[in-house]
């Protein structure tokens, strides 16, 4: 008895008040979650869930009216519950999948929970069985009267505003239907624009590329002039070349014609149509002089006379020298045409008058030496 | 007329008022003491699923 700290038995004057030491009930005899006191009044509290596992099986019997006994068996399985704490309204009671009493813990809230800190509401975690809802302060903001720069904000608590500029600009459209410049409509902003124009022009054709510029509104006609090209035909052109007019990389290229022409061969003919003189008593060179533009062979003719009748005297023509050969000798005392042919030249050589007035101081004239590829 | 609480001098000596246990929550055949100091006989028997299973089998 001194190791009980409990009472199971009260005897008041020999009566038995309360007797528990009889009792027999015990955790695993009383269902789950129900109190009582055990033999040694120890309080103990029922574990008993009946079958195995999280199933609850109990067997009840009543009597009936006829002197039997009813026995009523309710099987109830608990395996799939999925009940929790966590998941039940505070207060409310269940049992878990392994037939352990749990009661919830979700507590119930109203609108009176809610709480508001500037535009933030708080709502705390609960169950709420009706609408809630919390008010929170309207505000206001003042347009600045002016805006610096792009944009400006306005901020009231925690809301921001952005108001951005806009600029009305009036474009100075010309009569030609280009703009010239713009005006902005606030007279705190400024704008400038411009367009480079291009007057009217005429672009001549050349020998090499031409172009307009870019980036340029033009303002008058840009006219290339056309290439004439009516002597440019195949009999002008002498055979076999090729004359052509434009880009070859050009499809399109005006022209491109291949000579038909093969005329005859030309014939070479050179003149000397002034007059030296020469006063002289010896042999010497005149002015009269020409070189031979073709290699050819020619027919030479020079014209001679003296002033007076002073004795003999004579002309030479000499080829590239004094000392080349002596073309002609020509002796008279009267003036005459003296006339050489069959004379082989070759393009380059020079051909000089040279006269003679004998021994005497006398003067002689040459003149027009002509010369005519055969 | 049963006692369930018993008082002495201030002091609770005994007290089962509180207790819950019925008949109908205590196992067949165990006896027990309920809140009104009646004796309580257990009512209520256990088996496991298997053998309610093999009734019906």
């Amino acid at each position: 008895m001194a190791n009980n700290p409990y009472k199971n038995k009260v005897i008041y004057n020999g009566t038995t008040l309360l007797d528990l030491t009889g009792d027999t009930v015990a955790p695993d005899k009383l269902l789950l979650g129900y109190t009582a006191h055990d033999a040694s009044g120890a309080p103990i509290v029922g574990t008993a869930s009946g079958g195995s596992g999280g199933s609850a099986i109990t067997i009840v019997d009543t009597p009936d009216t006829h002197g039997g006994t009813i026995r009523t068996i309710t099987a109830v399985s608990l395996e799939d519950d999925t009940v929790e704490a966590s998941v039940m309204l505070s207060g409310y009671t269940a049992h878990d999948s392994q037939g352990q009493a749990v009661t919830g813990t979700i507590s119930t809230k109203t609108s009176s929970d809610l709480t508001a800190s500037g535009a933030t509401v708080t709502v705390p975690a609960g169950y709420y069985a009706s609408q809630a809802s919390k008010a929170v302060a309207s505000g206001s903001v003042t347009a600045p009267s002016s805006i610096s720069g792009t944009s400006a904000t306005v901020s009231t608590g925690t809301n921001t505003l952005t108001l951005t500029k806009s600029v009305s600009v009036t474009p100075n459209v010309t009569t030609a239907g280009y703009i010239s410049s713009g005006t902005a409509g606030n007279a705190s902003v400024s704008l400038t624009a411009s367009v480079t124009t291009q007057a009217a022009q005429t672009i001549y054709p050349s020998s090499s590329d031409q172009s307009i510029a870019s980036g340029r509104y033009l303002t008058g006609a840009q006219t290339i002039k056309a290439v004439t090209t009516s002597n440019l035909t195949a009999a002008n052109i002498k055979s076999g070349v090729t004359v052509q007019v434009g880009d070859s990389s050009d499809p399109d290229r005006v022209l491109s014609v291949t000579g038909t022409y093969s005329g005859g061969s030309s014939k070479n003919v050179q003149m000397y149509l002034g007059t030296d003189s020469r006063t002289a008593n010896s042999y010497g060179a005149t002015a009269v002089t020409l070189t031979v533009a073709k290699t050819g062979i020619y027919n030479v003719s020079w014209t001679a006379w003296r002033s007076s009748s002073q004795g003999t005297m004579g002309t030479n023509l000499h080829r590239n020298s004094t000392s080349g050969t002596n073309q002609q000798t020509w002796t008279s005392t009267y003036g005459q045409q003296i006339e050489l042919t069959n004379q082989s030249y070759t393009a380059g050589d020079v051909l000089t008058l040279y006269a003679t007035s004998g021994s005497n101081s006398r003067t002689i004239n040459v003149a027009n030496l002509i010369i005519e590829e055969q | 007329m049963a006692i369930s609480k018993v008082i002495l001098n201030g002091t609770v000596l005994m007290d089962v008022t509180e207790d819950t246990v019925t008949a109908d929550k205590l196992l067949y055949g165990e006896q027990a003491t309920g809140a009104d100091g009646q004796k309580v006989t257990g009512t209520v028997t256990a088996i496991s699923e298997a053998f309610i299973a093999s009734l019906f089998s």
